[in-house]
Order: C-alpha cells, then sequence, then structure tokens
C-alpha cells in the first residue's frame, strides 16, 4: 500500500511516499530555518506564503524520487494538528485536493502520533507498551503508547516547551538562532557543572516535604530553568559578546545539562513506575547529542531499551505521518472532506 | 494612577493575576513589560485562571498568538495571550495583525509590550515587573 504523505505543521514543508507503513520510498524536506533565522524563531505569517510556494514542487519530488505515478497512490494521509494555523491549511488543502483528484482514501494523522510513529521508521517491530518522550519547539510531553494510535498522555510541560527554552536562553546569551543545535555544539567545549541550574519539579519529594502532586508528576517546566539563567547572569556579568564567549559557554553547557537531566529523569521514572521496559523519542530535541547519548546511557543503567530515531526523523518530515497514516488506516480512521486543522490538537 | 505590589514567589505572581482577572471586560488590552524570567507568563496563567481558562496556559513566544475561547453570558468572546519577544520592529509586529484584535468581543493580554510602541492602544493597562530576588517580584499597575 502506497501513501502520500504531507506535513506542514511548522515551518518544515515536507512530503513522502510511505510503501507498508515502514518502508520510505522518498522523503523531502523543504527546510525555511534561512527565512527565520533573522527573527530568532518562526514568524507564522511567513510560514504560511513560503509553504504556499514549496508545497507543489515538494510534493513532484517526492513523487519522482518514489518512481511512482499518482496512479500507484492508494491514499493521502496529513498532519491536521497541532501546529501554525496557517501553516497547517497549506498541507491539508493540498492533501485534500490530491484525494479528492484520485478518489483515493484522506487520512488526517495528528502531528504528536507522527514523532512516536517515526520510531517504527527505524524499528518496524517495536513492541507495545512504549514510553515515548516528544521534545520540540512547540511540545514537550511523556506519552504512554500501548497499541496502535493507542496513547495515554502522562505529562506535559506547564509552561515552555524544551526547544522554546534553548531558543530564549541562547538569545539571551546572544548566541543566535536556532538555539538548539548552538547550545547543543558549544556546550561540547564548556563545563556543565559550572552552575548548578535548579531543575523544577524533579525532586520526588518537594523540599517543603509536601511531595509532588501526583497527577501533575510527570510534568516538566522549563520556565524556571530559563529564569535561573537570566538571574545568575545577572548576578554575575560575563564580559561583552566582544571579548568572545568566555563564560557564556559553560552558562550554555550548565543550562542544556540542567534541562536533559530533567528530561532523561522523568522519562525513566515514567517507564520504570509503568513497568514498561522501552523507552522511544522523538521531535526536533531529540536531535540534541547531549539527550541522545543521556537517554541511551540511563536506558542501559537500568535495563530498558532504548530507541533514538536518526535526525532526519526526529526533526517534522511526511514520512512519519505517512507510517502513522498507514496505522490509522488499519484500523479504520479516515477521514472524510470535513476534516479541518486543529492548532492545538492533543493526544491521549 | 500607580500600584505597586510584592510578589514573593511564582504562586503570589498567579495569585496577583487571578485577582486582576477580576477587574476585566471584554475590550480591555493588557500591556505587560518586564525582563526574561520577570513572571509575565505566569502573571498571565493567574489571571487566565481567573477569567475561566482550563487549559494550561502556556508560554506562546512560539506560535506568537494563543487564542482562548471566553464564556461570556452567552456571548463569543475569546482571551488572545500575545508574545512579541521575538519580533524587532512595529512594522513586522503590524504584519502580524494584533490591532485587528483590539476590539469588545476581545481581551487581549501582550507580553514584551514595548516592542508595540505606538500600536498599543492609549488606554491599555500597563503592567511592569520588576525582579527583586531570584524568586522575588515588584509588580507595578498603572
Amino acid at each position: 500500500m502506497n501513501i502520500l504523505a504531507i506535513e506542514t505543521s511548522c515551518d518544515e514543508t515536507s512530503a513522502a511516499v510511505v510503501k507498508d507503513g515502514t518502508e520510505v520510498l522518498s522523503s523531502i524536506i523543504s527546510s525555511q530555518n534561512d527565512f527565520h533565522a533573522k527573527y530568532g524563531g518562526i514568524v507564522p505569517e511567513i510560514a504560511s506564503r513560503k509553504h504556499i510556494e514549496s508545497i507543489s514542487p515538494v510534493i513532484k519530488e517526492a513523487m519522482e524520487r518514489a518512481a511512482i505515478g499518482f496512479k500507484d497512490l492508494d491514499a493521502i494521509a496529513t498532519t491536521f494538528g497541532p501546529g501554525l494555523p496557517g501553516s497547517l491549511i497549506v498541507g491539508l488543502s493540498a492533501a485534500k485536493a490530491i484525494s479528492f483528484a484520485l478518489k483515493k482514501p484522506l487520512i488526517g494523522v495528528n502531528h504528536l502520533e507522527g514523532h512516536i510513529y517515526a520510531n517504527f521508521l527505524l524499528e518496524p517491530k517495536l513492541k507495545f507498551p512504549f514510553i515515548c518522550l516528544i521534545v520540540s519547539g512547540g511540545h514537550t510531553q511523556l506519552v504512554k503508547v500501548t497499541g496502535h494510535m493507542e496513547f495515554e498522555t502522562l505529562g506535559r510541560t506547564r509552561d515552555d516547551a524544551a526547544g522554546e527554552a534553548y531558543d530564549k536562553v541562547a538569545r539571551f546569551l546572544g548566541l543566535g538562532y536556532p538555539g538548539g543545535p548552538i547550545i547543543d555544539k558549544l556546550a561540547k567545549t564548556g563545563n556543565e557543572n559550572a552552575v548548578n541550574f535548579t531543575r523544577p519539579m524533579l525532586a520526588r519529594q518537594s523540599p517543603g516535604g509536601g511531595g509532588l502532586e501526583e497527577e501533575y508528576k510527570y510534568d516538566f517546566s522549563f520556565s524556571g530553568i530559563k529564569t535561573a539563567v537570566v538571574y545568575y547572569v545577572k548576578k554575575n556579568p560575563p564580559r561583552p559578546l566582544g571579548e568572545g564567549l568566555g563564560v557564556r559557554v559553560d552558562i550554555a553547557a550548565s543550562f542544556q545539562k540542567a534541562v536533559v537531566d530533567t528530561l532523561v529523569e522523568k522519562t525513566i521514572r515514567a517507564a520504570e513506575e509503568n513497568s514498561i521496559k522501552t523507552v522511544a523519542i522523538g521531535g526536533g530535541v531529540a536531535a540534541n547529542s547531549k539527550l541522545r547519548a543521556d537517554m541511551k546511557a540511563a536506558c542501559k543503567n537500568k535495563g530498558i531499551k532504548c530507541i533514538v530515531p536518526p535526525l532526519e526523523l526526529c526533526t517534522d518530515n511526511a514520512a512519519m505521518i505517512g507510517c502513522a497514516g498507514y496505522f490509522r488506516y488499519k484500523k479504520g480512521m479516515v477521514a472524510d472532506y470535513s476534516l479541518a486543522i486543529e492548532s492545538t490538537a492533543r493526544i491521549g | 494612577m500607580q500600584t505597586i505590589t510584592n510578589a514573593g514567589s511564582a504562586q503570589e505572581t498567579r495569585d496577583l493575576g487571578k485577582k486582576f482577572a477580576g477587574s476585566l471586560k471584554p475590550g480591555d488590552v493588557i500591556a505587560l513589560f518586564g525582563q526574561l524570567g520577570s513572571g509575565k507568563t505566569t502573571f498571565i496563567q493567574g489571571l487566565s485562571k481567573g477569567l475561566g481558562i482550563d487549559n494550561f496556559v502556556t508560554s506562546p513566544s512560539f506560535v506568537i498568538i494563543n487564542e482562548y475561547p471566553l464564556n461570556n453570558r452567552g456571548q463569543k468572546t475569546s482571551f488572545f495571550h500575545i508574545d512579541l519577544y521575538r519580533m524587532d520592529s512595529a512594522g513586522e509586529i503590524e504584519d502580524l495583525g494584533m490591532t485587528d484584535l483590539f476590539n469588545d468581543r476581545s481581551i487581549v493580554a501582550i507580553e514584551w509590550a514595548d516592542k508595540a510602541g505606538m500600536l498599543l492602544p492609549e488606554n491599555c493597562k500597563k503592567i511592569h515587573f520588576n525582579f527583586v530576588s531570584e524568586n522575588e517580584r515588584e509588580v507595578v499597575f498603572s
């Protein structure tokens, strides 16, 4: 079964052809990073316009690389949310048009499902249940996956997403955009133990001894780490940027350690407390080298199987949407043309 | 008139926001000023609770504008949470269509309002957040 998949939830215009759920025949990603760098982040209006320019050539190239014709497609899958409304609507409209013209089923895929299913592209025989940490510029979420399209969200961020905290701290330290890759690279040369930044909501017991509220024990909070960095810099002003990065490298490394420690510990805790022996990750921040290394090490230490997709499957891509779309189709979860974008769609 | 209040913790900042929500009506625009980490989003988390919004209100820096529907005696109104942190000029902000939201069907709260300059309505409610210590903040209403 050949599925043409489209993903335009944020700033990547992507199309892919996926055969039988896990065989990627083609995957094209057109990034808009250069257009957004000057703003220190994605600007919704620009993103939407760029998608309109890119969508047709990207789909065409995906079909050519897959070396099949439109008549060989069996279904069209597209992301309907969550994401930026102006971006989502471009991919959804294109998918509806192709589906209607070919008279082939339309499948609406939740973007977060896509990040989870990227793990099936790496490991088609992945067994349930597993815990998936979805971590990106817009999301930070721990999901228990018990079967195909069966999700239970255990926790999510209460303020900033992890990737957003990276962007803000990088901007604050004058390091540039995108913050994630820049801090990841710089941190390799810095002392990550230079500053012991707060790790909010990491303690099993709060300092007052009251303990975490049971309901929120897998939630994240990255706003506090960001504030701790700001306050540290206020009290210990680094030399001006013109004199080199200096201590900023150590601050960036220490910030990254605080974020990664929190992500890893909560994920391992969720696996252990739910007696789950497999951990997977997804989302743009899952491309972070420290998170990948530390998650693997922590899992190994606890005898947990750890699945870490290659970088191109962590960041936004349509191949993962094609994979999730296939398993939705198998369960009869086909959409009709009333399918609308849902910018705040959730799973579990 | 200016009122200066101290918040000793993030929770107290949230409580201030919740209390402040009681004075709001559709058409109001709230402009928030203060550095990164000074408590603007935390205040709005409390404010949105006060407006009866159940969702966790998370930071909109990534998407710039978040909309939350409000139940206002059967009228369709919304609370818009805007974050101009990543915007560099009033021109870019104009392109966002932000000023279209200033109407009697919306309550709008704007973080990093200094970036909006002349685009802010004259009668907007201004709130400044200042660092006192790592956890304490001074909140100035004017």
